[in-house]
């Protein structure tokens, strides 16, 4: 049932995106020529290592956030810890979180804005 | 509501396009079975224009400057041609230009519309990617 409407749902897209995209007249990527399934894929690879970033990104900051997590890791008996090992560093000081901090905003991770109000909350658990 | 009123107007349209290439051939394996390119038969001749070539065995491979980029399987299946393709990203960013020893696989779904003796429109998806392109076949 799901499938069916999945299916129902990506024909209406398809027939709908046949009515409004226009033609591609200009070159899919760099360089003369053009290609059509090439052109997708590009997107698609190009798209997707974005998304993969992103949620990289924000999988660091929630570490660096919420260290409660890594005191949980901490907890846990030997052999999970061992595996979440790499995944999850030792408990950070405000110092470390601080500097943290200030690398995501040096790499253009955290906007000013974000940035001032983690700063204020590292401090304020002080 | 919206999501409705979008596969209503959605269907709507695919009829319109059915009955648009009503008169056109049937689409069928031996109908693709052949190399393809874009925009104008002329482009047969030219290497910067991606070939798209579908197999009777139900392989395909896309190429460009003489170069396969991408190869796979293609099916006919409820008028769509599902395409499973394994490339490198390598073949399609300068970005990823060091990871030719990469491959993934893709699966892409194409509708054709339009379609003509020699030539069909296709409007491709994959993932959250949509084209649109005229294919011509080459002799």
């Amino acid at each position: 049932m799901t499938s069916k409407r999945t299916a129902i749902t990506v024909l209406s897209a398809m027939a709908l995106a046949a009515a409004v995209i226009p033609f591609d007249n200009g070159p899919a990527r760099a360089g003369n020529g053009a290609a059509f399934i090439g052109g997708m894929l590009a997107g698609h690879v190009v798209g997707g290592f974005a998304r993969r970033d992103k949620a990289r990104t924000q999988a660091d900051m929630y570490r660096t956030y919420h260290p409660a997590t890594t005191t949980t890791t901490q907890a846990a008996p030997a052999t999970q810890t061992q595996a979440a090992a790499p995944a999850q560093p030792a408990h950070k000081s405000v110092e470390q979180r601080l500097q943290e901090l200030d690398d995501l905003a040096k790499k253009g991770y955290v906007t000013p804005e974000e940035y001032k109000a983690r700063r204020k909350a590292i401090i304020d658990g002080i | 509501m919206f999501r409705k009123a979008f596969v209503v107007v959605g269907i709507q349209m695919l009829i319109a396009a059915v009955a648009f290439g009503a008169e056109a051939i049937d689409l069928t394996p031996k109908y693709l079975d052949g190399t393809w390119t874009l925009r104008q038969v002329e482009n047969c001749g030219l290497k910067e224009f991606e070939h798209i070539a579908f197999h009777r065995d139900g392989t395909i491979e896309t190429s460009r400057h003489g170069l396969v980029d991408a190869l796979g399987f293609w099916r006919l299946e409820d008028g769509l041609v599902r395409i499973h393709l394994l490339a490198s990203p390598a073949h399609y960013s300068d970005a990823f230009k060091d990871l030719t020893d990469r491959f993934d696989s893709f699966l892409i779904t194409v509708m054709p519309l339009a379609v003509d003796k020699d030539a069909f429109e296709a409007v491709g998806a994959i993932g959250e990617q949509m084209q649109r392109e005229k294919l011509f076949r080459c002799e």
